[in-house]
């Protein structure tokens, strides 16, 4: 499946993007060049649809293309050969690929798993008596947001977990068969325990990379049809609520938000919304304050940011005017609100420690 | 009954102490200070979470691993004692403010040691009261342990922060010069001793020595087809691990899986429970996996490469027969294996030659605007591992030439140059001696068992079962049956889902 996907944007990227634009698209980087590249070259659907893959997996994909007389490819560009342009045809890719909805989907995919694994495990077990069992998660987030769903529903558990049931099962209806099979074998509860991707690949004989693929499309297939038709999936949407920007922020600032999303520039948004700079830029610190996984690595560069905490932590304020003279002017006030508002959220002092292994 | 008994039937279901239990907590319970050395998985929780129970005030527990703190209260909520929390860097802010307010409603409280540098969580545990201080794992405090953190080495300032409250400090695998450090590092001389024998006496030894990985691999496929019982094969590299999962899958009809830290989170988290909940046959895993499992019956330990040093071999091999029964270790070594310990050294010092150059870009830092870049940009700006990184930090922290980020004083100093190439080098012999004493025990003619533990206690028990090869214990003699299985729900999506959710099939 990575195949085909790879094949399709080397195909429509035309030689003008080197082989790390694909990289970028597939891995969901967010930066203005990468998503005007989804829009421009008609692949948002695949925009992060694999967040965890690896460069040399890509390039993995890329040889074994080589080697098949599809591609042929330099140190950074890589063009379609009349094999490959065949290919594509022939098995009326396009459609096969359907389903994806990268560019709206990608940010709510990963939490929207963890919350899935993690309320199937823990009311399938309670809901069979089982009292103990170790979170599946553990991310403390995800563990607080199913406690919530937990409290409210433990006196309908039964039938919440009924509920649950059917909508799955409509849902991966919906799905093909082999892909609602390697959904269901990541479920953990009721005593068993899922499998890993690495497992799946497996058992199935496919890539690593294919499941991810694969799981990933479910999501975007379940999404879809909930948001379609909420009054349908109750339990679904429970899972959905709070997620993606659009719960969270002003309406002004939600489309400022949509706009920094698809990478424009400050500039640019400026010019299209007819506002002041100032009330751009105010949103983009009000989407920062209520969205975690907000990055702001385009407005402040890591390095920065770095400087911008340290300070405020060794000054112990949040006094705009203190940072800035301490930090000699260097950052704009717009730079420092942004760095403070995105950093509330990451406030762990401590760099973690790694282990070789 | 006594009293100590009622309570531990009453709030942990069991009928007895277990050796060295008892004595730790009638003197934590009586005040005074302790250094309680037992072995793996015998029951050191126990130390303080019953007194824990007794006491008035708090007692707080600092624990390195954030896993283990978590699969304990979990543990201890699921035995309904409630008021235990833990507080770490992976909770999230509001409820971290949540339980720093509420300190008072907790009688057991886990904390990781960089928590400890947070003052709002010293001040709320000073207005607490706290009762118990108890550093697990407490050979982290000491350069000369396995596994040297330096976040460790402020808790004495902590404990007197805190109004000196008694102090336990827990260990499974300290030698004697480890266990002086500890009383050094905690400033407390006087600390009372409880050194428990650490050999593990339903533990048999085997080494085998082989010409290459290959020959491992066929040794590994004999022995697996023959005993059918819960397995770790350690490695040192992700990529063997992996490998080796791979090739043993088509070579035994087993229930296989690897583990490393490089996998996903979620994946690890998958593959740990897979073997708790007898899945899983046999884990290929690197040192990340095991910290914390408390799988009782791992019957054996093989290790395909060989650990950097005899503490870390014992810890892992003390994953096996924790619930009493005979087991047995496995070492297979091939000519060149030292290569790889050798190379993990040389990755986690500094090069000496590359001191200078590192100070000069400190110093330039300095110059600039007084602060560290993140780690991360300074790793990849000096092409240096994070060990390498945070052994160079540590030091210039020591010498008051940074406070954290900042950057206090001058630091292209040469009295420092010298004083920081002489602590790489000593730190090299030192890790370079640990390895010659790992080697040097594979070639061990005489009894394994006595010279594995000669150095962490005087006498060696006489084991309960076969000691090892140089005595009576032959490894191709063993088969072992004692498969647990889970069976799986196979079939269809249709059939998998039901039986998760506990309904029957519509077919
Ligand atoms: N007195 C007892 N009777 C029966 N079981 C006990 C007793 N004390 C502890 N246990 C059990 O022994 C197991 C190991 O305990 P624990 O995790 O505290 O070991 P540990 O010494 O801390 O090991 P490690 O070195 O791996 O940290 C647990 O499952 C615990 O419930
Ligand atoms: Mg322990
Ligand atoms: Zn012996």
């Amino acid at each position: 499946m990575l195949q085909e996907i790879v094949l399709i944007c080397i195909k429509h990227m035309k030689e003008e993007r080197t082989v790390s634009g694909i990289y970028h698209l597939l891995t969901g980087k967010r930066s203005s060049q990468t998503m005007q590249d989804a829009k421009a070259y008609q692949l948002s659907s695949f925009f992060g649809v694999h967040k965890s893959l690896e460069r040399h997996e890509l390039t993995e994909v890329l040889q074994s293309l080589e080697e098949k007389e599809m591609i042929v490819t330099d140190e950074l560009y890589a063009r379609l050969t009349k094999k490959g342009a065949l290919y594509l045809k022939q098995r009326d890719i396009q459609n096969q690929l359907s389903g994806f909805r990268g560019l709206d989907y990608h940010q709510v995919t990963p939490v929207l798993t963890k919350r899935l694994l993690l309320l199937i495990q823990t009311v399938t077990n309670l809901n069979g008596k089982k009292n103990s069992f170790v979170p599946i998660i553990d991310d403390a987030g995800v563990q607080a947001w199913v406690r919530g769903v937990y409290s409210s529903k433990r006196h309908q558990l039964e039938s919440f977990v009924a509920t649950l049931y059917e909508e799955l099962n409509t849902v991966l209806e919906a799905c093909s068969k082999r892909e609602a099979y390697l959904f269901v074998c990541r479920l953990t509860g009721n005593g068993q325990v899922g499998s890993t991707y690495d497992q799946l690949a497996d058992e199935c004989h496919i890539k690593k990379w294919d499941v991810h693929l694969h799981l990933e499309r479910v999501m975007h297939q379940m999404i879809h049809i909930v948001k379609a038709d909420p009054s349908s999936f109750s339990a679904l949407s429970l899972c959905l609520e709070g997620l993606g920007s659009s719960s969270l922020i002003t309406e002004s600032a939600k489309r400022t938000y949509y706009y920094v999303e698809r990478g424009w520039t400050i500039e640019e948004i400026v010019q299209k919304r007819r506002l002041k700079e100032s009330t751009i830029q105010d949103h983009i610190v009000e989407a920062a304050l209520v969205l975690p996984d907000f990055r702001i690595e385009s407005f402040v560069s890591l390095e920065g940011q770095s400087l911008i905490v340290t300070m405020a932590r060794s000054l112990q304020t949040k006094r705009l005017k203190e940072i800035y003279l301490g930090l000699k002017e260097e950052f704009s006030y717009f730079q420092i609100r942004l760095t403070l508002a995105h950093h509330q959220h990451h406030s762990r002092e401590e760099s973690l420690h790694g282990s070789v292994n | 009954m006594d009293r100590l008994i009622e309570e531990l039937k009453n709030n942990f279901g069991y009928d007895h102490f277990r050796d060295g239990q008892r004595t730790i907590i009638e003197d934590v319970m009586n005040g005074r200070d302790t250094l309680g050395i037992l072995p793996t998985g015998t029951g050191k929780s126990l130390c303080y979470q019953l007194p824990a129970h007794l006491l008035k005030g708090v007692t707080v527990v600092v624990s390195p691993l954030i896993s283990l703190m978590v699969d304990q209260v979990k543990q201890l909520k699921a035995q309904g004692i409630k008021a235990v929390t833990a507080i770490n860097s992976f909770m999230d802010r509001n409820e971290r403010i949540r339980v720093t307010k509420n300190l008072d409603r907790y009688k057991l409280i886990y904390v990781s040691p960089e928590m400890l540098q947070n003052d709002d969580i010293v001040d709320g545990l000073k207005r607490t009261g706290v009762d118990l201080f108890v550093i697990d794992e407490a050979h982290c405090i000491s350069q000369w342990g396995h596994e040297f953190r330096t976040d460790y080495l402020k808790l004495h300032l902590v404990i007197e922060e805190l109004g000196d409250p008694t102090v336990l400090a827990l260990s499974a695998t300290a030698t004697p010069e480890v266990q002086d450090d500890i009383l050094e590092k905690l400033n407390k001389p006087d600390m009372n001793k409880r050194i428990h024998p650490m050999d593990k006496t339903n533990i048999s030894f085997a080494v085998k020595h082989v010409t290459t990985p290959e020959s491992k691999l066929i040794e590994i496929t004999q022995l697996l087809e023959r005993t059918h019982v819960p397995t770790m094969i350690y490695f040192s590299s992700r990529q063997w691990a992996e490998r080796v999962a791979t090739e043993l899958q088509t070579k035994l009809n087993k229930r296989i899986a690897f583990y490393h830290g490089g996998m996903e989170q979620t994946d690890r988290m998958l593959v740990q429970q897979q073997f708790m909940n007898d899945q899983l046959d046999i884990i290929c895993c690197t040192s990340a996996f095991g910290m914390g499992v408390d799988k009782k019956n791992i019957r054996l330990i093989i290790h395909f490469h060989f650990p950097p040093q005899l503490e870390s071999f014992i810890q892992e091999i003390g994953r096996a027969g924790r619930d009493g029964a005979a087991s047995a270790s496995l070492l297979l070594y091939a000519p060149k294996d030292h290569y790889l310990p050798q190379m993990l050294i040389e990755s986690e010092l500094p090069d000496v030659n590359r001191l200078p150059g590192i100070l000069n870009y400190v110093e330039r830092k300095r110059g600039q605007n007084g602060v560290l870049p993140l780690d991360e940009v300074i790793i990849g700006d000096l092409e240096l591992s994070e060990s390498q990184w945070n052994f160079i930090h540590f030091q210039m922290e020591q010498a008051g030439m940074v406070d954290n980020r900042h950057i206090m004083k001058p630091t292209e100093d040469p009295d420092f140059l010298q004083k920081l190439t002489m602590l790489v080098q000593e730190r090299w012999t030192y890790k370079q001696n640990k390895l010659n004493e790992m080697v040097h025990w594979i070639h061990e003619t005489g009894c394994r068992r006595v010279s594995l533990y000669q150095s962490f206690q005087d006498n060696t028990r006489l084991p309960e079962v076969p000691c090892c090869d140089a005595c009576e214990f032959d490894i191709d003699e063993i088969e072992w049956q004692e498969v647990n299985r889970t069976e799986i729900a196979g079939g269809t999506w249709e059939e998998r889902l039901a039986s998760i959710f506990g309904r029957g099939v519509a077919r």
